[in-house]
């Protein structure tokens, strides 16, 4: 450690909670299996508070704790047979670099959805909380509503290809390019 | 923002696809060679694995009649219960994630960890509290507000909603953390009574925090030994006494924390009380309160 005093627990869970959701984000995206990606990032919050006393407090927290994130992905990879595993190593690498080198956006495109969210109409927003908020599974809602899965699958990405667009518009008003 | 993927509509459709678990084989397969040839799907797909995160943590007013009628004071209440979201990542998050880690990961019984504060006497705290949420106010509490399929008479109940931890995932209906000196004040006789409705998978566990009244480590209990939450798919009002609660305490000689101890004694104030599992629940409390006194055993009474 370049400084004297060693790490603390308060140390830690500040650094640590700063970086939570980005490392789900991260995750996620490498592993993009809702169940697979929380248990890697707990082994990974696990990992980093191992290795907390190598940390160099010198340096940014994020790359730091997104090392360990990774090597988890990877872990997790292995331990998947070859049809499990959702994309290639090579397109693994891909994303992860394009993720970093993009998070500026992203972040612009996060701040950006809970405003379209707003304008969605109010089915729209009803499928978005009883699937987000309460979690009921889209099989679980098409039995409670007389729907098919299919009708509601449907309109769950409808309702996400709206979001982006809205969101993409906001982005562009903002000067993003 | 950059182009359009080549073949958008095919492209946000797979990515739909996988993110609600339903892309196979082929179309896996369809997938990775759009991203792999596409930056612009890359993008597509970054933006799309965000959303749906982000979607997670927002709070969406849970009902048609909350969303139609939504009113000035509803609209605010989402943005706080959005910027609620944000600070639990900045900050409950934050006091539970060096914890967790400390005691190792509790994910598999689901149990929460306690949350360090700095110990403090509790101040003088009123002995009752109550909260029915019919202001259409859930500010602080973890959950979603509902408006339909309450028990008559009720305009606002609240909704087990999920909640990403450090030690995993949860289904909760949680209130708001009070670590300076606790919301109510418990006696030896004091009962919890809570009127809810549980469909399907059962509750998990109630979970307390709470803060000595003298200077003193924090505590935290499970209900245990009762017969909460009782039948499902009905409404109904369950009155726990708090005896009913044992406090988490190391074995003394393997030193594993369990909830083996005694319940809480006179005078610790409540910081957190929670009701949980770790696993989808669909549970809806209309109403909580605490008195200080009770019939010394717990009942669940169906609502007429």
């Amino acid at each position: 450690m370049p400084v004297s005093s060693p790490p603390s627990h308060d140390d830690f869970a500040t650094l640590y909670s700063g970086c939570h959701l980005d490392l789900l984000r991260y995750v996620l995206t490498l592993l993009p299996d809702r169940h697979l990606a929380e248990d890697a990032v707990q082994e990974t919050a696990r990992m980093l508070w191992r290795k907390f006393d190598e940390y160099d407090r010198g340096r940014p927290f994020w790359p730091w704790a997104r090392q360990f994130a990774h090597f988890e992905v990877l872990k997790v990879r292995k331990r998947l047979a070859t049809r499990e595993r959702c994309f290639s190593d090579e397109l693994i690498e891909r994303l992860a670099g394009e993720r970093v080198e993009q998070e500026d956006s992203l972040a612009a495109q996060r701040d950006a959805l809970a405003g379209c969210v707003e304008k969605l109409d109010a089915e729209a927003r009803v499928l978005l909380t009883s699937r987000y908020g309460r979690e009921i599974s889209l099989q679980q809602l098409a039995q409670q509503q007389g729907k098919s899965a299919n009708a509601l699958y449907l309109t769950l990405h409808r309702i996400r290809l709206r979001l982006l667009e809205c969101v993409n518009r906001t982005l562009q008003l903002e000067g993003w390019t | 923002m950059s182009g359009k993927p080549k073949d958008f509509d095919d492209t946000a459709r797979l990515i739909s696809a996988l993110l609600d678990g339903s892309l196979k084989g082929i179309e896996r397969t369809r997938l990775e060679l759009q991203l792999e040839s596409d930056p612009a799907a890359r993008r597509l797909y970054l933006q799309m694995i965000d959303q749906e995160i982000e979607l997670q943590f927002m709070a969406v007013p849970a009902d048609d009649a909350v969303i139609v009628s939504m009113t000035a004071a509803l609209e605010q209440q989402v943005a706080d219960r959005r910027a609620r979201h944000r600070r639990w990542a900045a900050g409950m998050l934050a006091a539970a994630a060096a914890a967790v880690i400390l005691v190792a990961v509790r994910w598999p019984q689901g149990v929460p960890v306690e949350r360090p504060r700095p110990p403090v006497a509790a101040a003088t705290v009123a002995e009752s509290w109550a909260a029915d949420f019919e202001d259409g106010n859930a500010r602080g509490w973890e959950g979603t507000l509902v408006t339909t399929g309450l028990p008559a008479g009720s305009k606002y109940g609240l909704a087990a909603a999920r909640q990403i931890k450090p030690y995993g995932t949860v289904w909760d209906i949680e209130s708001p953390a009070n670590w300076d000196d606790g919301f109510v004040s418990l006696t030896t006789r004091s009962t919890l009574h809570v009127t809810y409705r549980l469909n399907g998978t059962a509750l998990r566990d109630v979970f307390l925090h709470t803060i000595p009244s003298a200077a003193g480590q924090p505590s935290m209990y499970r209900l245990t030994g009762s017969q909460f939450p009782g039948p499902a798919g009905q409404w109904q009002t369950a009155s726990i006494p708090f005896a009913l609660f044992s406090r988490k305490e190391p074995n003394s000689a393997t030193g594993e924390l369990k909830f083996t101890g005694g319940p809480p004694e006179d005078g610790e104030t409540i910081a957190v009380l929670s009701f949980s599992a770790p696993h989808a629940v669909d549970l809806v409390i209309d109403r909580i309160w605490i008195t200080p006194d009770g019939t010394g055993s717990e009942t669940i009474q169906p609502l007429p």
